[in-house]
């Protein structure tokens, strides 16, 4: 049985990764598998962002299962683990093929119905479509940008500052997307895709269904988000760190990084729509503190905590001092 | 009264930009021990630190932050720990427009290993693109380390108190969990 297998969502690097373990796992499969690249048509597809498209089996890699309203009713989603290992991707592999194989001689079923989704969203999924050389338009309200892949690199293009773009995209009711030929090239800003959902996810409103995403599990980050590309305050310094230490809750991270659990969320799904690895597990139990255990390292030689946390907050403002 | 630890330190290979990195955030003139550089085939510049350079951030009347940076040439690996006893955080400056720059990347990694692991220690690429940012987060990753990675000019004072401030981030998340 031939079969085709595609990604969406992932940077080209990743992209090269998975390719190179799929041709290590092809002959050990009974299907044969190929890799189709980028996209939402295909037998299976590993997904790094939430999406939608004609396939039939699909593998969430982002770290929280969507929710069963924005799920297709005919996609099978399979869970896994990302970073994928091999041996990962051989039991993806052989449950699609028995869902295939089951598919085949089932009629075709009605195409589930587009579910809302926040511009950010809207925009990494489309973003993630155009392929080599396209451009793709992008409109909300009085205000239109375009997103042009360049070198195996998405990049926006604008007349507005990133921040005032990101703003006016997320304020916007919805967002329409077309693939165009031919595009101006004297705009203003050119910057990487990445920085524009980040700095869209930060702003965009966090719904009770976005909480649940995240409620009940710790989070951790498996690397740190490629900063100084990025927008970043305080706050977020704070959450990679604890995040980079140690599985948390949002509740925790939101008491520790001294923020609110609104900006946890935006925070945590803004390090996914980057490529940042997060790794998400259920809850153990509830109540404070849910750390993991505390790491047992020789320390560098740490002051009381009253009389050093004053010291980084004098340092803190002498630096902002020294910037303004 | 409790003696403050107020030291960070400037670590990475000769070239990497710490002195420069040092002189753009004291408040003062940086003292250094800079030298003619005798070995330029190692790497090409007129001068190089022998012993440390040192510059401050004078918070009010009493404290100061202390800025160390260490003399790169690995044949001075034994004045490191000397230097570096007492640091609450340290930035790791890479020139990566050099050959082998990911080694020596990794090579102060594991002369320090009390910051690595206590994730104190942030790793700053001079001369980088946004690429090899992505290639030395991977490396660390391979290495099992999750350490943050920024691209910085030594000279662009902005870009190093940004450096700073993971480094503050960490020490009050570090303080606040082992309370």
């Amino acid at each position: 049985m031939n079969l085709s297998v595609k990604t969406f969502g992932f940077t080209p690097y990743e992209v090269e990764l998975i390719k190179e373990q799929i041709r290590v796992t092809s002959n050990k499969t009974t299907g044969q598998w190929s890799f189709e690249g980028e996209g939402t048509d295909a037998d299976l597809v590993l997904a790094r962002v939430p999406c939608q498209g004609q396939h039939k089996v699909q593998v969430p890699l982002y770290g929280f299962p969507l929710p069963a309203d924005r799920r297709q009713q005919d996609v099978v989603y399979l869970k896994s683990e990302w970073p994928l290992r091999i041996f990962g991707l051989l039991e993806i592999f052989r449950q699609a093929e028995s869902v295939c194989t089951a598919r085949t001689s089932l009629p075709a079923s009605k195409p589930a119905e587009s579910a809302e989704l926040p511009a950010t969203i809207q925009l990494a999924q489309q973003a993630a479509r155009i392929k080599d050389g396209q451009s793709l338009s992008v409109e909300a309200a009085d205000n239109r940008c375009y997103v042009r892949l360049f070198d195996g690199q998405r990049l926006v293009l604008s007349n507005l500052p990133i921040e005032t773009l990101a703003s006016r995209l997320v304020a916007a009711n919805s967002l329409r997307f077309e693939s165009v030929k031919h595009i101006d090239s004297q705009y203003r800003t050119v910057t990487p895709l990445k920085s524009l959902l980040w700095s869209m996810q930060l702003q965009q409103p966090v719904s009770a269904n976005d909480i649940d995403n995240w409620n009940n599990k710790t989070h951790r980050l498996l690397a740190w988000p490629a900063l100084g590309q990025y927008k970043t305050s305080s706050f977020m310094f704070r959450l990679c760190t604890l995040l980079t230490k140690q599985s948390t809750s949002i509740q925790n991270a939101a008491r520790l990084a001294n923020t609110s659990e609104d900006n946890v969320v935006r925070f945590l799904t803004a390090c996914q729509l980057v490529g940042t690895p997060i790794s998400s597990t259920e809850s153990p139990a509830r109540g404070l503190p849910d750390l993991a255990p505390k790491m047992t390292v020789n320390r560098p030689v740490t002051p009381p905590a009253e009389q050093q946390l004053s010291l980084l907050q004098s340092l803190r403002n002498k630096l902002r001092k020294a910037l303004s | 009264m409790t003696p403050v630890h107020n030291k960070i330190l400037f670590i990475g290979p000769m070239g990497a930009g710490k002195t420069t990195a040092i002189q753009t955030l004291s408040d003062d003139m940086a003292a250094n021990t800079e030298v003619r550089n005798s070995n330029r085939d190692m790497y090409d510049k007129a001068t190089t630190t022998v012993a440390m350079d040192y510059g401050a951030i004078q918070l009010d009347d009493e404290q100061l932050v202390h800025l160390y940076g260490i003399p790169g040439q690995k044949h001075f690996e034994a004045v490191w720990p000397v230097i570096a006893k007492g640091a609450i955080g340290a930035i790791l400056l890479v020139n990566a427009s050099q050959p082998d720059w990911q080694n020596d990347m990794l090579y102060f990694l594991n002369a320090f290993p009390q910051l690595v692991t206590s994730g104190s220690l942030v790793v700053a690429i001079n001369r980088g693109s946004d690429q090899q940012q992505l290639q030395i987060l991977e490396l660390l990753s391979q290495q099992n380390l999750c350490l943050p990675v920024l691209l910085t000019d030594p000279r662009d004072r902005g870009q190093l108190v940004m450096t700073l401030e993971i480094l503050i981030a960490n020490l009050e998340i570090e303080t606040l969990i082992h309370e």
